[in-house]
This record gives structure tokens, sequence and C-alpha cells, in this order.
């Protein structure tokens, strides 16, 4: 299955509005951002599903995601990575082991058996086949339970990629008004990705909206 | 006090509006450098970023955003308007709103895609639809495969799916249509449709929703049955084969639809054994693996195919 290809024919290689000029220096390389938002996002909510059965401490959860998006960020390159997903999880599984080190005293609760750190067990989903596929699905179907002018600024913004001022005439309001409802879109899409992966997000509904199961 | 996920996003949008000022920048990098967990929370806000920045529907589908038209008329509107006459010019009366579309998919590929008219259509293994929206219909031509709709309700302009002579009209509905050998299958999942033959002058047939219609191709008859079973029949949408007493002559004929590695029954006699389970449909050794322990047979693998009942050659294959 040509996964790790897919997305290629798809996905922007640079971001325009995403540079690390702009960031001096910070942030990770384009291809980096392209390939988590490919391979990671949306499949956070399943990883974290992942963690919260091997790691009990789950106000930490929070914390081991960014900590593996911080060794994600920390690549020199992600070309050598053939299999995105075993890559994603053998990174948490040495977050989590990293962190346990780091506490010395383990609770015996904290992990059911270290061993079973390293068993992922879950069977590959159909998308897997086209990830730049599955994403965009995945995308649409946050963008589709967004509340309902949020979920309009969304689409015009985004899917149809009516420029700031466009989206204002078309929806009567002020443009400041748009970039407030796209960060506030943006920022729910972002809680919704911890609960709702690209395996969750099927179905569509009668006005070609996209509703979860 | 903001989550980092938050703050991250934060800065990202302050980014992608333009440049920052000198102070933001300095608090900026106080906060990127101050904590790893910022860092990565600032991968992951990029990613997010990119991941709405890049859902983009090809430009000559954008027709109507599913929102009231203003007065104001953007760009895309006047190269609409221009392409539209074009194409006007060449089919004889029709206005294009936009210009045929192509969607296709490979073996074990899925798609679902948001057509301009709001409707969504979701495409199943090897299959190929071409559609255009007009000012007065809205058409899509099964080329090949099955794909399956939910149709936005638009009275004004019928949905009228096409099957060389074959035709299933909706108005605001969801159903599907299969291209087969010897005719057509068509399954409601909600409200009614109308099916007719193009090249038949009898009247159209309603299919209601938990109805679905077997429209020949090779006799008149347009069969119209019960399906109890329709969200099973339409499961690959999930990406799953729901077999529910189904014979090994049909589950292998389905899995083999989504699959290049095909499965072969050595032994016919097993052909009429039933089964029921879920299964992911790229995953054929999974259901070898179940009719394997089920049946007490011998099932092997090799990378191009599953041979269930009995290996005739071992030097290319692994038993599983």
């Amino acid at each position: 299955m040509p996964y790790g290809k897919s997305c290629g024919d798809s996905a922007p290689a640079t971001h325009p509005d995403a540079p690390r000029s702009k960031t001096g220096g910070r942030g990770a390389a384009p291809e980096i951002v392209t390939w988590v938002r490919f391979h990671v996002i949306p499949y956070e909510a399943e990883l974290r599903r992942w963690i919260g059965t091997v790691y009990y401490e789950k106000s930490e959860i929070d914390d081991l995601i960014q900590d593996i998006y911080f060794k994600l960020l920390k690549l020199d390159s992600v070309a050598h990575i053939t299999d995105p997903r075993a890559y994603l999880y053998q990174a948490a599984r040495n977050t989590i082991a990293g962190r346990l080190r780091r506490k010395r005293i383990v609770s015996i609760r904290n992990v059911q058996d270290l061993d079973e750190l390293g068993v992922y067990d879950g069977a590959p989903s159909p998308e897997r086949v086209a990830a730049a596929r599955a994403e965009l699905k995945w995308v649409l179907c946050l963008i589709a339970n967004l509340p309902e002018r949020c979920s309009q600024v969304m689409k015009l913004r985004k899917i149809y990629g009516l420029s700031q001022a466009e989206a204002a005439s078309r929806l009567a309001v002020s443009e400041n008004i748009i970039e407030k409802e796209t960060i506030k879109g943006v920022k729910m899409i972002s809680e919704m990705a911890k609960r709702i992966g690209v395996s969750s997000s099927v179905s569509a509904g009668d006005t070609g909206v996209v509703r979860k199961k | 006090m903001a989550s980092i996920d938050d703050q991250a996003i934060d800065w990202v949008a302050r980014q992608s509006r333009g440049g920052l000022d000198p102070d933001e920048q300095a608090a900026f990098e106080a906060w990127y450098d101050g904590d790893s967990r910022h860092q990565g929370a600032y991968l992951r806000a990029q990613g997010l970023w990119q991941s709405l920045e890049g859902v983009r529907i090809d430009s000559d589908w954008l027709v109507a955003p599913a929102v009231t038209p203003r007065a104001a008329v953007s760009r895309r509107d006047l190269l609409l308007g221009a392409s539209g006459l074009a194409a006007a010019a060449c089919a004889g009366g029709w206005v294009w709103l936009s210009r045929p579309k192509s969607l296709q998919t490979r073996v074990g590929e899925f798609r679902k895609v948001p057509l301009p008219d709001r409707s969504v259509a979701s495409l199943n293994t090897d299959s190929h639809v071409e559609v255009a929206v007009t000012h007065e219909v809205r058409r899509v031509v099964l080329v090949k495969g099955e794909a399956w709709f939910a149709v936005a309700k638009d009275p004004k302009k019928p949905f009228v799916v096409e099957v060389d002579d074959v035709r299933v009209k909706a108005v605001g509905t969801a159903f599907s249509v299969r291209r087969k050998t010897s005719g057509v299958e068509v399954i409601v999942t909600e409200g009614t449709v109308a099916t007719w033959r193009e090249d038949l002058h009898a009247q159209p047939k309603l299919i209601q929703a938990g109805e679905e219609a077997f429209v020949s191709t090779t006799t008149p008859a347009i069969d119209v049955s019960s399906n109890a079973q329709a969200e099973t029949r339409l499961a690959w949408r999930d990406g799953n084969i729901v077999l529910q007493n189904d014979t090994l002559a049909d589950a292998v004929s389905e899995f083999n639809r989504y699959n290049a590695q095909k499965i072969e029954v050595a032994d016919p006699a097993l052909l009429q054994k039933r089964f029921v389970g879920v299964y992911h449909v790229d995953q054929p050794s999974q259901f070898a693996r179940a009719v394997k322990l089920l049946l007490n047979i011998p099932v092997a693998v090799s990378p191009q195919r599953i041979v269930i009942g009995g290996p005739k050659d071992n030097s290319e294959i692994n038993t599983l």
C-alpha cells in the first residue's frame, strides 16, 4: 500500500503561513509540520486512548502528548520513517518510559506492564491506504461538528478558500468577527482532535455535513 | 489561563496574520524557549493550522458555498461566470456551473468527496463517477463501481445518477448505486428516489428508505424489495465488511473487490459454508484466519493470494 507516498499528491510541501523565518528560527521544518499533520494529529485521539490504557496518571496525559510532539519536533527529517504509526507508538513508548524513569518511584499501578508498552495491537484502518484523503475527511467531519456560525466561517475560509475579507462580506459581518471565529474554530478542533480520531469520523447526514457516529 | 495548546494556537494565528512586532517576537521566543511542552504544542498547532488551511476543494467547484449568498461578488464568481459562458456555448443551452468533475478510486481505496451543492459522494473501491452541476440538474454518471450519496435538499434541482440507460433521481435523500454486470443496484437509506430506464417508456419506480431495487439492463424488470440490512450492505463506508450468514463464495468475492491480495477457495465444497462477523475490508488475512479456526482447514497466505482449503504450492506460501 503506498501509504507513505499517497499524501504527496495533495499535501503542500511547505506552508506559506508558517515559515520558520517568521518564527525566529523556532518551530519545526515544514516537512515535519506536514508529516505531523497527516500522520500524527488525525491519530492523536487513538494514541491518547492507548496511553490511557497503559499509563494511569490521567492528569499527565496532556504533558505526555506535548512531549511526544516535542520529540518529533527535534527530528531532522522524516524521510526515513516508512511506518508512521509504528514510529509514533515507539516515540510514545520512549516518552512514557523516560517519564517513569524520571519519577524514580513508580506506582505499581502506573503501568500495567512495562513490556506491554511495546505492543500496540490496533488493526490498521482502511484509510491508511490514503492518508491525505483520510485526513481531509476527518477535518471536514470536525468542521461540520462546530457550532453553526463557527462552522460556516471555517468552511468559507478553509474549505472554499475565501480570504478573511471575502468571508466577512459573504456573511455580512466584520473581518474582526471572522478572525475571532476562525481562532475559536481552530481551538475547538484542537480539543476535538483529542477525542475524535480518523477511525471514529465516518458517516454523513443528509445535508452534506458529516457527523460523528 | 489558557491551556498550552490554546496558547500555541494563538501564536500560530498571530504569525499567520503577518509578522510579529519586536515586542511580540520577544514574547513569543520567551514563551517558546521556556518549556519543551510549549514547543511540542507549537508543532501540533502548526500542523492543525496547516490541516485546516490545506482543506481545499478544487477551485472549479466553488459554486455555492453553504451560506446565504450576498450581493458582493468574489473573484471566483467572476471567474466561474466566464468559464460558465464558455461551457454554455458548447453545451447547447446548458449552463454549467462547474465543469464535469471526475472522481475515481483505486482498488482498496475509499473517498468521501463534498460536492459543490453540499451533497456528499462516498466512493467505494475501484469506482469512477463524473459529476456535473448545472442550473437545472445535478447530474452524476456512475462509470464504474459503487457510490453512496447524501444529497443536499434542493427541490428545484434534482439529483440524478446515470448508469448507462438507468436513471436514479433524488431530491433530498441518501442512497447508493452500484453497477453490476446485468443491472444496477440501488439501496435507499433515507427519503425516496425514483428510478427508471431512459430507453424504455415505463413509469419510474419509487423506492423508499429501507428498500433496495435491482434495475435490470437485460429485462424491463425493476425488482423492489425491502432491505433491513441496508446499513450492513453499506458498511464499506466505515471500511467494514459485515457478514450475516453469508456464504464463503459471497464473502470471498466481497473481499476480492477491495484487495490486490486475492482470496481463492481450493475446495469448492467450502463455498456454501456460511459466516457471520465484521471484518476490515483491507484485512483479508484476518478473515482467512477466522475461516481457518472455524472450519479447521488449512489456509495459506502469500503476498499475492490467500488460499483457503489447502495449499497447492508450498514453495510460495506460508501457512497462517
